[in-house]
């Protein structure tokens, strides 16, 4: 009874718990919530603190002293670490609540990888219950990702997204408000990262660390040739020497390291297609491949899956909070007319 | 004579002839740049016409015309601006910062927005129910007989409201504490949220086992809630045992015909008796008048005298729950 008093002082969430980031969607709004999915973790004997979350956390990451930990606690876009993601969760909700005198207790809506067991889905559920939530809706992403790109998908026609996240790709034909065909490929940003850390390591003898590898994927990665060439100048300690040396990595040279997790997402889109039916095949033919989530930034990735697909590529708008804003609007429709797609297993 | 001076401006303020001269500079015919972005002949002179209505779903049309300005070297928000406003539709917001899957740099948390057109009667209304809770609270509590809480709960009744309101007094204890420790312990999470938890916290943990009581009961719907002795009494002593005040002059005498709870008060307020009966007992209270009595279950007596005058409950029953007042 109290969670329903509770309730009123709540608003409904849409979340998109994200491997590297997490948004929030404040229902009839607008995003209020666009922080890491960062844990500190500090431990005083045996007792674990949380010591901060978010973009604090983030800051920490691999500059802890011994006793911080700095987690992150989804995994390839499923919950890795359940404690933590709770408390995460826990955070993030009272944070976007903070003019309430109550303890919040909203509907969350939480947008799940395609592919994900119903082990993995029943673990994000559970935590979000365990954050306080009231009512716990899953939504698959790239029904997410369409709907927030405004993708027409209750029409009987096809629709192709691509949603690139942090720890998965997911893509999916969408066809009068159904999933006709997805695929979830477990590469994302931080496998582009990685990839980054092992080229330099490999070619300069030296080693970055995520973050560094990050920035320089933000600075100057690309997907496909550009006629400018870009440039970055990079510190990392040199592996032979072991001291902090200064090099300068190009963006052709990020195109060269990015290839292996770029190759795999374009099979997984052309896998796609091949499985497609005609006439959705031949609607996003004409229509088009969006793509959505923070990969879809990468430089000229349109680019590439235009040249590999031979179809028109296309990024949503403000594609990184595509899926968070498709929730948002997904909740809407719950109350209005119900909605198949939502569910609460 | 160019293809812009075959088509013109658009009427709806899109700057289509821009983009042709843009790719007419490059040296690009339009052929090779419809084959380039991949676009069907049908979309591409509609771009290249300012004919927005054949560009299909908005979402698509932004992207079409997005890749022609990116390809022609012009900046793609001119136009996608000027193409929301021929449609009439309000963009979505597009961040500055270029952030790639993996980045996590901005971090910004905003307030909720200032309180959409409804917020004003929501916050009425909330502080409404508030209000109300606390008129509530603050009734039952200067209502409530507190031993008798959870006592029909034992033997089968239906629920009194005083116990209704009971039930949310811990929970609103627990949220006090929630408030101000958002991330606390992860060791000591799960107590916590018990705590919190409004069915969780009206479960009481049971009593010492009283295995002859408990056989008597059985046949009863028995909840969780226990009915919480006064520390003076033992509820599964004897009746010959219990403290009888004999002090005093007047007596009452109870006839049960099966287990009860029963609390008797005399005029200065002291407990004379606060506990289980027993199956066909008989118990004699003598005291000070007047007494205050409260029967758990009133259809396990057979008798009450007082004085020598037999005293009918059914007035005073309410959900097989006596209260009286006995004096002379």
């Amino acid at each position: 009874m109290f969670k329903k008093i509770r309730g009123l002082f709540s608003s409904d969430l849409s979340i998109d718990l994200g491997t590297a980031n997490t948004l929030i969607y404040l229902r009839d709004s607008e995003i209020v919530l666009d922080e890491p999915s960062v844990v500190a973790i500090r431990q005083q004997g045996n007792q674990k603190t949380v010591a901060a979350v978010g973009t604090d956390a983030k800051r920490m990451l691999g500059r802890t002293p011994g006793n911080i930990t700095a987690i992150r606690p989804l995994k390839d876009g499923v919950i890795a670490d359940f404690h933590v993601t709770e408390k995460m969760l826990q955070y993030f909700i009272s944070k976007v609540h903070n003019n309430s005198f109550l303890r919040p207790s909203p509907r969350v809506l939480i947008c799940v990888p395609c592919k994900s067991t119903q082990v993995e889905r029943r673990a994000i559920k559970e935590s979000a219950l365990g954050a306080g939530a009231r009512e716990v809706y899953l939504i698959e992403e790239p029904m997410a990702a369409a709907i927030g790109a405004g993708l027409p998908v209750d029409e009987a026609t096809g629709s192709m997204v691509v949603d690139i996240g942090g720890g998965t790709t997911e893509i999916a034909v969408i066809s009068l408000s159904g999933i006709v065909y997805s695929e979830s490929v477990r590469v994302g940003g931080d496998r582009f990262d990685e990839a980054i850390v092992t080229y330099v390591r490999r070619n300069y003898g030296s080693l970055i660390g995520e973050a560094t590898a990050e920035r320089i994927k933000q600075e100057i990665g690309t997907a496909y040739p550009a006629p400018e060439v870009l440039e970055i100048d990079v510190r990392g300690r040199n592996l032979a020497e072991g001291i902090p040396r200064m090099f300068t990595l190009n963006s052709n040279e990020i195109l060269e390291a990015l290839q292996e997790p770029l190759q795999s997402i374009v099979q997984a889109v052309k896998g796609a297609l091949e499985q497609c039916p005609p006439e959705l095949a031949a609607d996003v033919a004409e229509h088009g491949i969006v793509l959505t989530g923070g990969g879809a930034l990468l430089r000229n990735l349109d680019r590439l899956l235009t040249e590999e697909t031979g179809l028109p590529v296309i990024v949503a708008e403000d594609p990184l909070t595509c899926v968070a804003r498709g929730g948002g609007k997904a909740l809407e429709i719950l109350d209005k007319q119900g909605f198949e797609l939502l569910s609460r297993d | 004579m160019t293809d812009h001076d075959l088509l013109g401006d658009s009427l709806s303020g899109f700057e289509n002839h821009k983009l042709i001269a843009a790719r007419e500079s490059l040296g690009i015919s339009a052929g090779a740049l419809q084959r380039d972005l991949k676009l069907t002949s049908a979309v591409f002179s509609a771009i290249e016409a300012g004919d927005l209505d054949q560009l299909g779903q908005p979402v698509f049309a932004r992207g079409y015309i997005r890749n022609y300005c990116n390809r022609v070297g012009l900046d793609p928000e001119t136009f996608v601006e000027q193409y929301n406003a021929a449609i009439g539709q309000r963009p979505v917001k597009r961040r500055s910062a270029i952030k790639s899957a993996g980045s996590a740099t901005a971090g910004t948390v905003m307030k909720l927005n200032p309180r959409r057109a409804s917020s004003l009667l929501t916050l009425l209304f909330r502080l409404v129910i508030i209000a109300a809770l606390l008129a509530g609270l603050a009734f039952g509590a200067s209502q409530i007989n507190w031993p008798t809480l959870g006592l029909s709960g034992l033997f089968g009744g239906s629920e009194p409201e005083e116990q209704q309101s009971s039930q949310a007094l811990p929970p609103l204890a627990g949220e006090s504490e929630g408030l101000s420790i958002p991330i606390k312990t992860m060791t000591q999470e799960s107590n916590e949220d018990a705590v919190v938890e409004a069915p969780k916290a009206i479960e009481l943990p049971k009593p010492a086992e009283t295995p002859d009581l408990e056989s008597k009961t059985a046949a009863v719907p028995v909840k969780t809630e226990q009915p919480k002795p006064a520390e003076k009494s033992e509820p599964n002593e004897p009746l010959t045992a219990s403290p009888v005040n004999t002090s005093g002059s007047d007596g009452v005498t109870i006839k049960f015909s099966d287990v009860s709870w029963l609390n008797i008060k005399d005029a200065t307020g002291e407990a004379l008796f606060n506990g289980l009966s027993k199956k066909g007992q008989d118990l004699t209270i003598k005291g000070k008048a007047p007494f205050s009595i409260v029967i758990g279950r009133a259809n396990a007596v057979s008798s009450v005298t007082f004085d020598g005058s037999t005293v009918d409950l059914e007035p005073h029953t309410r959900k097989n729950v006596a209260r009286l007042t006995l004096s002379r």
